[in-house]
């Protein structure tokens, strides 16, 4: 490679790790998603670095995890002083370029990046049906008139699947019938119920009462309109999710077609992934927020259509550990740009594995959630827990503290690729929670976790803290 | 069904939308419509289609403060001509304020049941977001068992579309689904199609089959849905006229608001 190349990185919303036809889903057809594994290498072990939108951007665009970000959940706002990619590369002899969902609250899109599209009505969290094929319209428009007077990076963030959040909302007020009722869908045509549909009673405080207690904070009027649902309505989720992906990949497809037809396919890499995963139905949950595997686990590809960037194609990497950090100082070198340290950038390139160098590699990932949850993935072993709140006038995200943590989790990933046996309690598995927590207290000691400075996001750690308080409490007089 | 009752499971959305309130804005776009006895949906000179638009889903993708007080995001025109060669001409054309998007769809098809695709067919967008994208051109044709479409001199094929199975576009369908409603209602079979939604995006397994019929007001309309891959379901609503009253697929419920041409 001659030349810097172009980068294009095109991500989709809320599309799990599995969701993808390629990688042997039968109820699903992505073609163009597979295309691109065919032309690169498919990390299968890629973790978002926290499971909900605007927190998980948040670290596509600068390298850090959510505590560091100060977006640690949808109503963060990014603290002003962390650079982001657009910025970096724009002062690095890049164009950088940005068309569809951004979402990173506090950071102006149209002043980090040269912006193709970002909708009449700026893009918020969802609305793919409106705005994916205008996105699909400005990249086409761009590429076919490109004029490869510098290298480009080009990000385009597809609004899909996330409608399917649209589709749960659409059962909290009315009754929607079964649609096998309706005579309009065959039972054999829809995708079985997931295997770990039934859930683990004793998950963290945090996640009940963030997504199972009746007036959880988080989307309670979709967990009570659903409440009832028989196995077959659960069933026509996963169906319509997988629509929802079948549309984002078409709009990818052209993409790629009139990519192929131009001048610079060759010099131009491609990094697809998603910024989260959709539980589906798993664990009896839906949409993201928690850090079971469907949400955390997501596509990652690093392709080339030429070869004029040199990549593995067709090939599976399982053993690598990927984070959602990793997006930023692996652009920055394909861009030829170094001291990443120095630009506060954290995350690891994965351009190596990309290249089939065996390199080292961390060994584990880490993943944060809802603010106060945390995950731990090794090699066997998936450990979940979170901290307790603290003083209710601190803050400045949790950890490292093992005094404060609370519940756990613990499941053996290489046998129980589905969690759903919980060996925290069961003996014999001490050291392996041990360990697991060193490694959590030691990669938090590692994060700039700044205090959350703007009042919003502190009104929101302030009443969720406080109902946590009151659940502690309350399980602690018991 | 009695409308101030609610709305159809398959078109009520009032989630998130009760101020302005999706019902009363739907009810008034469709009870102004037929206030008055209508006419038989086709001319054969030109026969125009006008319809409303409305948000599934308002909260967040069509606010803001010079709408306050309509829901309605944009609209959408059919526009169908008989040729003297056999053939219908149609030009779609489709604003939507929240995308900032506007499309006009020209393209022509057999003078079928299905309305199949033929010749070329032309997309112009345009857009007047506040960044730099703010038009795309394109054309397209089947050549052979290809779907091609030519973007700026650049070719492209979106897909591949067997012999044996009838192929339109998705505003066709219009047209299509009043025509076939008849045999879908009476024998309860379902029809396979495949679809070229918006002339750029190829779905080539689909099937259109009755639903039930309802009462709104005091207008019997029948209902047919359409599934496919790739596709979301969308439900059509036809009055006795053979118009599509109401549309709804996923994030938007179209309402006929006029007719332009027709026959009494």
């Amino acid at each position: 490679m001659s030349k810097r190349p172009n980068i294009l990185f095109i991500n989709t919303d809320q599309q799990s790790w599995n969701a993808v036809s390629a990688y042997g889903n039968p109820y699903i057809h992505t073609p163009n998603i597979d295309r691109l594994h065919r032309n690169g290498t498919s990390f299968m072990r890629s973790y978002c670095s926290d499971p909900v939108c605007a927190a998980t951007r948040s670290s596509w665009a600068t390298g850090l995890y959510t505590s560091e970000t100060g977006v640690p959940f949808n109503g963060g706002y990014m603290h002003e002083e962390i650079q982001d990619i657009g910025q970096i590369l724009n002062a690095n002899g890049y164009k950088a370029f940005h068309c569809g969902k951004w979402h990173v609250p506090g950071r102006n899109i149209r002043e980090s990046f040269h912006t193709l599209y970002y909708g009449k009505r700026d893009i918020g969290a969802g609305g793919g049906e409106y705005y994916d094929s205008a996105s699909t319209h400005a990249v086409v428009d761009f590429l076919t008139t490109y004029d490869g007077s510098a290298p480009f990076y080009l990000q385009i963030g597809y609004l899909n699947p996330h409608d399917v959040c649209e589709y749960l909302h659409n059962h909290e007020e009315k009754r929607v019938p079964n649609p096998l009722q309706q005579g309009i869908i065959t039972e054999d045509e829809l995708p079985p119920l997931p295997e770990n549909f039934h859930y683990d009673e004793s998950e963290t405080v945090l996640q009940q009462v963030c997504r199972r207690a009746d007036d959880a904070l988080i989307h309670s009027a979709i967990l009570n309109g659903i409440r009832d649902w028989d196995e077959l309505h659960w069933r026509y989720l996963i169906w319509n999710y997988y629509r929802f992906i079948e549309k984002v990949d078409a709009e990818i497809g052209i993409l790629l077609n009139v990519l192929e037809q131009m001048p610079f396919c060759n010099d131009t890499i491609i990094i697809f992934s998603s910024d989260h995963g959709e539980a589906c139905g798993s664990h009896q949950m839906f949409q993201k927020f928690t850090l079971y595997e469907e949400s955390i686990r997501v596509p990652f590809i690093v392709a080339c259509l030429g070869d004029g960037v040199p990549v593995q194609k067709d090939r599976f990497d399982r053993d690598h550990f990927i984070s959602g950090v990793d997006l930023v100082p692996t652009v920055c070198d394909y861009a030829g740009i170094g001291a990443l340290e120095a630009l506060g950038i954290g995350g690891t390139s994965i351009r190596p594995l990309a290249e089939g160098d065996d390199i080292p590699w961390r060994e584990y990932a880490y993943v944060e959630s809802n603010y106060w949850g945390r995950a731990i993935v090794t090699n066997r072993y998936k450990y979940i827990t979170e901290y307790k709140p603290a003083d209710p006038e601190d803050f400045r995200p949790p950890g490292p503290d093992a005094a404060r943590l609370g519940r756990a989790q613990l499941f053996n990933l290489q046998e129980d690729l589905w969690e759903t046996q919980n060996l925290a309690s069961q003996p014999g598995y001490e050291d392996v929670i041990d360990s697991c927590r060193a490694n959590l207290l030691a990669q938090e000691a590692k994060l700039n976790r700044r205090q959350i400075t703007h009042p919003n996001p502190r009104n929101v750690i302030s009443s969720w803290g406080a109902r946590l308080h009151t659940q502690w409490e309350g399980l602690s007089a018991s | 069904m009695k409308v101030s009752e609610g709305l159809h499971w398959s078109f009520d959305y009032n989630y998130g939308a009760q101020n302005p309130h999706f019902t009363e804005q739907l009810v008034k776009t469709f009870l102004g419509f037929y206030a008055e006895p209508k006419a038989d949906r086709i001319s054969a000179g030109t026969t125009e289609h006008i319809y409303d638009i409305f948000p599934n889903y308002w909260r967040g993708y069509a606010r803001g403060e010079d709408r306050q007080d309509n829901l309605i995001l944009g609209q959408a025109i059919i526009k169908r001509q008989g040729a003297d060669n056999g053939r219908w001409n149609y030009t779609i054309q489709y604003t939507n304020g929240t995308s900032g998007e506007e499309l006009q769809l020209r393209f022509h098809t057999a003078d079928d049941l299905y309305r199949s695709l033929s010749g070329k067919w032309y997309i112009q967008a345009q857009n007047d977001c506040q960044d730099s994208y703010s038009r795309f051109d394109c054309e397209g044709q089947q050549v052979a068992d290809k779907i091609r479409l030519t973007v700026n001199h650049a070719e492209i094929t979106v897909g591949l579309i067997g012999e044996d199975i009838p192929f339109t576009c998705n505003w066709a369908l219009f047209d299509v689904i009043p025509a076939l409603s008849g045999t879908i209602h009476e024998s309860g079979e379902v029809v396979e199609m495949a679809i070229l939604e918006d002339l750029e995006k190829l779905r080539p397994s689909n099937r259109i089959g009755f639903l039930e019929s309802i009462e709104m007001g005091e207008t019997q309309l029948d209902g047919y849905y359409l599934y496919g891959e790739g596709l979301l379901p969308s439900y059509w609503w036809l009055d006795t006229h053979g118009n599509v009253a109401i549309c709804a697929n996923f994030f938007q419920t179209f309402v006929l608001r006029e007719i332009v041409g027709g026959s009494a």
